[in-house]
């Protein structure tokens, strides 16, 4: 099988352009995980379902490999083309095919920035709950695909809480339909099966969510705090008291400098956490439950309160928050982040030795997490031309997953477990679990084609594929 | 000699005689009608593994079961030669309040564990019928639920991790401990509902919540069918916080206020909307409610109604029940769970109002409308074949309900109905994937052989 022709029958099912040249292919060997590269042969970019169903036939036929990629944000390698073939970009199929408001659903493609999608039906009151950092770019197939989930997800749920049905291209090339508008289908829920199938089940090709009600009143506090421990146990303190708020975010001292020179918006320098705490819902009820998260705040050392006084306000304080990863270029050249879970009460013990692990690895870590869900992200500072360093970033990565572990806690709560942590799952997983595992890939992907080398070590070894120049 | 023989001494040799039941003994445990062979009550995961493993040796079939509430539900089984009872499984295995997460074992009782999460002012949000009787396992393998899922969800929002015994008794985790989690196939999803066809649920995680400070429900009783959409459509777009919203036909009115006790008024219909908060912040919820009906331009006036406190408690708990005793009080009925969009709610409402007239009699339909799930009792007049004309009245819903874009599962029904209808509706474009996880995980067909979707 040569390149040639498996391009030229391409072109015979997708519109133009297929990208080949070798330059234009650097942009897909990574998404957002950088330190992971693979090139694939081709990419291209199908605008409805039936071309990504010929597509896939195609790769059948001549036994090619092939990823669904979205806007590449993913940070676990998951879009990679690891054995080289074809990358099916999904950013074309972008329609909002249907917004029905009576019954609060929308079907839409999976290229959709999520995004997108809220401002659309915003004027009528409404949004979509899941809210990744990267909401700005990233697509509804890639957040299908990863499970994403965001900021907001402590109080609304992460993505499998929102898809109900979807389209998909299965591996071998059929469409087929699973779950949909209406609840409770019946049979296996193959819908919440393939949500966070990180793309080794198929590709979809339509996904039906839910709309929620935007919430009557918002309030956003900051909270600043001397220490990451007393942050920490302010958490414990307001998810104990039974209120939970729609986020509950922190960032430790040296994220409050990365983000305050990069939005200015008044983050006390000298502190050693702030907590961001969003509580939404109705009026009713609001100023109280504010009240005692404040109180609770204080009792833990708080010493600083800011409530955002306006929207402005809210979406300065919400900026720093959601552009932390890139205002780290500020601090270092390069970061690697993990995302490893913990459960919540756990927190002032993970976030010390998470410390430890920098300092004996002399790396600086900055921490800027979901706190409400146990979902940590250290970033683990490094610069990438020092390979040396890297190593130890690398080692020092592995070491803070193992204390999620330990501490009874999962390798990663949204980001997925791609080719970068696969093979990490053992830590977490007997044999059994993932031979279980691997029977369910292997009914929906036996031939391995389908996002090959992700998730964990596959039952059979995809040989790289590389056709003839 | 069939392959059969020699297995109940088998099954005796793990669990021990006190521990298993054969003969006429097991005779209470038959399956619509079908007594087993042996049942038996591990204590031990390690002995539910070792029953499987012997079971499959020995050719015989395996039927999961919990409380035993919903052993009804699905095709009625051609042969049970194993029952196995989960609930010597009923340890409550971790529990940290500040984390908001529980473990348990299978077999635990769904009122146990709530009373002990009342102790710390939290709950876990599901609220299904038999919720005296039900096991935590029983009610995720059936995927159970009740009125709050409007706010809460449903066991796929709440279970976080699953242990299951497989056929070839391996034991099989999914997710895990924590609230948010990614890390490999979310297994969880495809056990919930699965009704035991793939292998036995040991052990679940869940996430709970904080006991809400409060509730207050407020009845609308509804006149005119053409006015509901536009009220379910008001309480929804309200700023509230709503867990329930329910509609009720008239017959269910009745059936529900005789079970209950509580005075209904005489109403075609009657919306039910139950807000959560501190007194002061439901009073205002309902004040919210009243302005917002009364910006209607109805084509009936519709009339507001309250409860004391006891008797709301005492309705809600019968609106929970209700799928269950509704055929509890008409045996030669078929209930139905159906699923539509909520817009499609007050057509369905329509149909069975017009269905009503040839039967002659009321068919009690409860909706949880902000869900779209509504529970339907079909009855038939007591004629000469009362069977057929059953499923045939049930064929003629079953088009309506496909009209309606919907899905129809016949949750309980005389075993003769059930053998001449298709219990789960017809099986999809996504069916022989099914199919083929079924291979996948129960290859010689053992547990629960034949009662779900499509004979799975």
């Amino acid at each position: 099988m040569d390149k040639a022709r498996l391009v030229s029958e391409l072109a015979a099912i997708v519109p133009a352009p297929i990208v080949t040249a070798p330059e234009e292919l650097l942009v897909y060997e990574c998404d957002g995980n950088t330190l992971d590269k693979a090139q694939p042969d081709v990419v291209v970019f199908p605008t409805t379902s039936e071309q990504v169903a010929a597509i896939v036939r195609l790769a059948n036929q001549y036994q090619v490999p092939f990823v669904a990629r979205g806007a590449g944000t993913g940070l676990s390698g998951g879009a990679l083309a690891l054995h080289g073939g074809i990358i099916i970009e999904m950013c074309r199929m972008n329609k909002i095919w249907e917004v029905d408001y009576v019954n609060q659903r929308a079907v839409v493609g999976p290229g959709l920035v999520n995004l997108h999608l809220s401002l659309a039906v915003a004027d009528a009151g409404y949004f979509y709950a899941p809210d990744p950092s990267s909401q700005g770019s990233c697509t509804i197939g890639g957040n299908v695909a990863e499970n994403s989930g965001g900021p907001h997800t402590l109080k609304y749920g992460v993505t499998t809480n929102h898809v109900l049905g979807l389209e998909v291209v299965l591996p071998n090339g059929d469409l087929v339909h699973f779950g949909g508008a209406t609840l409770d289908t019946p049979g296996y829920d193959l819908t919440g099966l393939f949500v966070g199938s990180e793309g080794t089940f198929g590709i979809a090709t339509k996904v039906t969510v839910q709309l929620l009600r935007k919430p009557e009143a918002v309030k956003t506090i900051l909270a600043a705090f001397a220490t990451v421990a007393d942050a920490s146990n302010a958490v414990s303190g307001i998810i104990g008291a039974g209120l939970i708020p729609g986020a509950l975010e922190m960032m430790d001292h040296l994220t409050i400098q990365a983000v305050e020179a990069f939005t200015g918006a008044g983050l006390p320098l000298d502190a050693g956490a702030v907590l961001l705490i969003e509580l939404d819902g109705i009026a009713e009820g609001m100023e109280e439950d504010a009240a005692r998260v404040v109180a609770i705040c204080q009792q833990h050392g708080c010493r600083q309160v800011r409530v955002a006084k306006d929207e402005a306000e809210r979406a300065l304080l919400w900026k720093g928050r959601k552009q932390a990863f890139g205002a780290m270029g500020r601090l270092s050249p390069n970061y690697y982040t993990h995302d490893g879970v913990i459960p919540r009460t756990r927190l002032p013990e993970a976030l010390e030795r998470i410390q430890a692990i920098g300092k004996k690895y002399g790396l600086r870590i900055a921490n800027v997490f979901h706190a409400g869900d146990g979902n940590l992200h250290p970033l683990v500072l490094y610069d990438e031309r020092n390979p040396e360093e890297v190593t130890r970033v690398m080692q020092a990565g592995e070491e803070i997953l193992r204390t999620c572990v330990e501490l009874g806690g999962a390798l990663t709560g949204e980001h997925g477990i791609g080719m970068e942590k696969r093979d990490c799952m053992p830590w977490l997983f007997t044999e059994d679990d993932l031979e279980i595992m691997h029977r369910v890939r292997q009914v929906f992907n036996p031939h391995q084609l389908c996002n090959p080398g992700k998730v964990s070590t596959p039952a059979r070894q995809v040989p790289l594929w590389r056709g003839d120049p | 000699m069939c392959a059969r023989d020699g297995l109940v001494p088998a099954l005796q040799a793990i669990v021990g005689p006190e521990a298993l039941l054969a003969e006429e003994a097991a005779a209470p445990y038959a399956i619509e009608g079908v007594a087993p062979k042996a049942v038996v009550f591990p204590e031990e995961e390690a002995q539910v593994a070792e029953v499987l493993r012997v079971a499959d040796a020995h050719g015989a079939s395996v039927f999961p079961r919990g409380g035993g509430s919903h052993m009804d539900l699905g095709y009625p089984p051609v042969q049970v030669d194993v029952v196995l009872c989960l609930e010597r499984l009923s340890r409550h295995l971790a529990y940290v309040p500040a984390d908001l997460t529980t473990t348990v074992q299978a077999g635990m009782r769904l009122a146990d564990l709530q009373q002990r999460l009342r102790q710390e002012g939290q709950f876990l949000a599901l609220d299904p019928p038999a919720r005296e009787l039900t096991t935590l396992g029983g009610m995720v393998a059936a995927n159970l639920s009740g009125p709050r899922r409007l706010l809460y969800g449903t066991a796929r929002d709440m279970v976080l991790g699953t242990a299951v015994i497989t056929v070839e008794g391996k034991r099989a985790k999914a997710g895990g401990r924590v609230v948010k989690n990614v890390t490999g196939y979310d297994l969880n999803k495809l056990y919930i509902g699965s009704l035991g066809t793939l292998a036995v649920i040991v052990e679940l995680t869940f996430k709970l919540y904080p006991l809400p400070p409060g509730e207050h429900t407020v009845g609308i009783a509804v006149a005119h069918h053409k006015d509901l959409l536009p009220i379910l459509q008001a309480l929804r777009q309200t700023p509230l916080r709503l867990n329930s919203l329910e509609l009720l036909n008239g017959a269910a009115i009745d059936f529900l206020a005789a079970r209950s006790g509580v005075p209904a008024p005489q109403t075609p219909y009657l919306v039910l909307a139950r807000v959560e908060g501190t007194p002061a912040v439901t009073r205002q919820q309902q004040e919210k409610i009243a302005t917002a009906l009364r910006r209607l331009p109805l084509h009936r006036s519709c009339q507001l109604l309250t409860w004391e406190p006891a008797q709301q408690g005492r309705l809600w708990q019968e609106i929970e029940e209700f799928p269950s005793s509704v055929y509890a009080q008409a045996p030669q009925s078929a209930v139905c769970k159906v699923s539509v969009l909520m817009s499609a709610l007050p057509a369905l409402f329509a149909t069975l109002q017009e269905a009503e007239g040839h039967a002659g009699q009321g068919w009690p339909a409860l909706a949880h409308a902000g869900s779209g799930i509504a529970y339907v009792s079909l009855t038939a007049p007591p004629l000469a074949d009362p069977v057929a004309e059953l499923v045939q009245q049930l064929h003629a819903f079953d088009r309506q309900v496909t009209a309606l874009g919907g899905y129809r599962v016949l949750l309980h029904a005389p075993v003769a109905v059930k053998q001449r209808c298709q219990v789960w509706g017809p099986p999809r474009d996504d069916f022989p994937l099914m199919q083929a996880l079924k291979a996948a995980f129960d290859p010689r067909r053992r547990l629960n052989p034949g009662r779900f979707i499509g004979g799975l």
